[in-house]
């Protein structure tokens, strides 16, 4: 419902303009002069005003400029004497979104009204997303618990900056389209459009009319000519998303496309000048492919200027539980309900081993947000035995101690062996002392905080007393100060 | 004191009026309404013009003759509305010499305008298009 005052001293320019602005999304309020309509925009704020420019009390360019100072921006119609040019001005230079001149043309009234709801609905809409954006993408949006990730972050903000182009690499789920929109967001190219295409998602042949454009008459069904994402990104940022999957001949068009830094459309003769920074990205390895003979080196070298490597999530498991949590308030935001892990919950996300990434966690809080009877999460509503059981291969990592402690005795050896091979085969051999050593140290830093207070220290840490004693256990308590008295008597 | 131009036209626009009527279709009985406010409105500015120049008081002057003037052009009552920017304009520069004049020959349009109006009251304009044509006053 949008409201309307309309400020006018005459009845019957009152009612003709009620009665033309009249219908059943509006509401429309009379006020004689300048002090009853700041009034009735203190009562309730309005979508549009329309004024007088000479009226009683507060001309309308007073007016104006009393409901700019509360509303900055809110479309006001002037309505000024017919053949008063100057005044016509003098109401656009003091911001008024637009003018009618008396006698008013209903038709024209309507027009210019309609015309200012919908720039004030556009405005509000584009208010909105940029609220959320910044709210998606502000420096602190993206959680970076780990050391890691916090290097990522800082990273990423340098690169911003640049003009270069920048090649991201991980796995799938690790977040490279995020990174890549961080990079865009966090540049001077945010006004402009961020354009992600999927190569891999098109055939050869439309993926070159996806990102080229075509003109009409390329092709049958081209019945109008098109922009491509080149195009539509101009002055933006374009992510080339799979680029690893693309053919050697689209790869020389693509490289073409890079050093000409113009493109030619399906069907077209004009070569169009293109402003736009790449962004590539690829879950597989450039450089392998490369060394394959299965990608050009010379659009390797173009597009790798500045290289990102993503680890994956298992590599900095300090993010899980913040991510994890994350997650979870964004999820429960939206039933307005407040929603924990419990301790066990949390220590079985950071057991997991998590080959599907980021991706995989947001999955895994969604279906626990959806399945939970209550506001706790627990272990079982993870589900996470049950996604594992249904992956096609285990992954290739070390299950830690942890791992080995949920398993029933009787597997253990098997378990052992496995993990053996697993070593081997990986060469992964530091990644339980690497775990055990950022445990160690989030548990340290935690304590210190909590100055010793262990209870403190594990509602920080997001996990029980009981799982934090058992980690200072394992872990040594001397590590951590003063000897646990359940410790002291077991050696007792 | 400043010149009229003569009257050779009507006191109100019937072309004016009747496109007033075609767009506002589905709501015929609005002009009644309008026309209905205006004469109602018409004692009241009249009074308070009168007592502006009475005092010289030239804002309210302007602003009395800036709202009649705002409600009568709705019917293409040109005379009543170049009477009435006069006294407004006098109301914002001065000299007010000559307002009571002025002021002589508005009351007197207006009553021409009211009546006229209350003519075409509940009724479709009469005038043929030939004396629309002479009348001088379609935009």
């Amino acid at each position: 419902m949008h409201r309307i005052l309309i400020v006018e001293d005459n009845p019957v320019d009152q009612r003709l303009f009620e009665q033309a602005l009249s219908d059943p999304t509006r509401e429309i309020e009379i006020c004689n002069d300048g002090s009853e309509a700041l009034a009735a925009f203190e009562r309730r704020a309005a979508d549009l005003v329309i004024s007088d420019i000479m009226m009683p009390n507060m001309e309308g360019n007073e007016l104006l400029t009393e409901l700019h100072r509360r509303v900055p921006g809110l479309p006001i119609i002037l309505v000024t004497r017919f053949g008063s040019i100057s005044a016509a001005v003098a109401a656009m230079h003091a911001g008024a979104f637009d003018y009618v001149t008396k006698p008013v043309e209903v038709f024209e009234l309507q027009t210019r009204v309609k015309r200012a709801l919908e720039l004030e609905q556009l405005q509000h809409e584009n208010d909105t997303l940029r609220q959320e954006l910044s709210g998606r993408f502000g420096p602190d949006s993206v959680v970076s618990e780990s050391i890691e990730s916090r290097k990522l972050m800082e990273m990423v903000r340098r690169i911003a900056a640049s003009h270069s182009t920048v090649l991201i690499q991980g796995e799938s789920g690790t977040g490279k389209e995020l990174i890549a929109r961080l990079v865009h967001y966090w540049s001077d190219r945010v006004g402009h459009p961020f354009v992600a295409v999927n190569c891999k998602a098109f055939a050869e042949s439309v993926l070159e009319s996806e990102l080229f454009g075509h003109e009409k008459g390329a092709f049958t069904g081209a019945l109008a000519a098109r922009q491509g994402c080149f195009e539509r990104a101009t002055g933006g940022t374009l992510l080339l998303d799979e680029i690893g999957d693309i053919s050697p001949e689209f790869q020389a068009k693509l490289l073409r496309v890079l050093q000409e830094s113009e493109v030619l459309r399906v069907g077209g003769s004009e070569p169009r000048r293109i402003n736009v920074r790449i962004v590539a990205a690829t879950n597989s390895s450039l450089k392998d492919k490369v060394a394959a003979g299965q990608f050009r080196e010379d659009l390797y070298f173009r597009l790798n200027v500045i290289p990102i490597q993503l680890l994956p999530l298992r590599e900095r498991r300090e993010d899980i539980l913040a991510l994890a949590r994350n997650f979870l308030s964004q999820m429960a935001a939206k039933t307005g309900r407040h929603m924990t892990l419990d301790p066990a919950a949390a220590e079985m996300l950071l057991l997991h081993s998590w080959p599907g990434n980021v991706r995989e966690l947001e999955n895994a809080m969604e279906r626990a947000v959806v399945l939970t009877r209550t506001d706790v999460i627990t272990a079982s509503d993870l589900m996470l035995d049950r996604v594992r059981a249904a992956l096609p291969a285990p992954p290739a990592i070390a299950p830690t101690s942890e791992d080995l402690a949920l398993l029933p005795p009787t597997n253990e050896a098997e378990i052992r062996a496995h993990r053996a091979a697993a070593l081997e085969e990986s060469g992964d051999v530091g990644l339980s002392e690497y775990l055990d050593k950022a445990a160690g140290e989030r548990i340290a830093r935690a304590l210190a905080k909590a100055k010793g207070n262990r209870a403190e220290a594990a509602r920080s840490l997001g996990i029980g007393r009981a799982t934090l004693y058992r980690f200072m256990r394992r872990l040594g308590n001397e590590r951590f100060g003063e000897r646990h008295p359940h410790e002291a008597a077991e050696q007792q | 004191m400043r010149e009229v131009a003569p009257e050779n036209r009507g006191p109100v626009s019937f072309a004016r009026i009747d496109r007033l009527r075609d767009s506002m279709r589905g709501k015929e009985s609005l002009i009644d309404e309008l026309i209905d406010l205006f004469a109602a409105d018409l004692p009241k500015r009249l009074s308070a013009i009168a007592k502006a120049i009475e005092h010289d008081d030239l804002s309210a002057l302007a602003l009395q003759a800036h709202a009649l003037r705002g409600g009568a052009a709705n019917f293409g009552a040109d005379r009543l509305d170049e009477l009435c920017s006069m006294l407004e304009e006098i109301g914002r520069h001065g000299p007010h010499a000559e307002a009571s004049a002025i002021f002589s020959q508005l009351r007197a349009e207006s009553v021409r305008v009211r009546d006229a109006l209350a003519a075409l009251r509940s009724q479709p304009s009469q005038a043929p298009p030939a004396v629309q044509k002479s009348s001088g006053n379609s935009r």
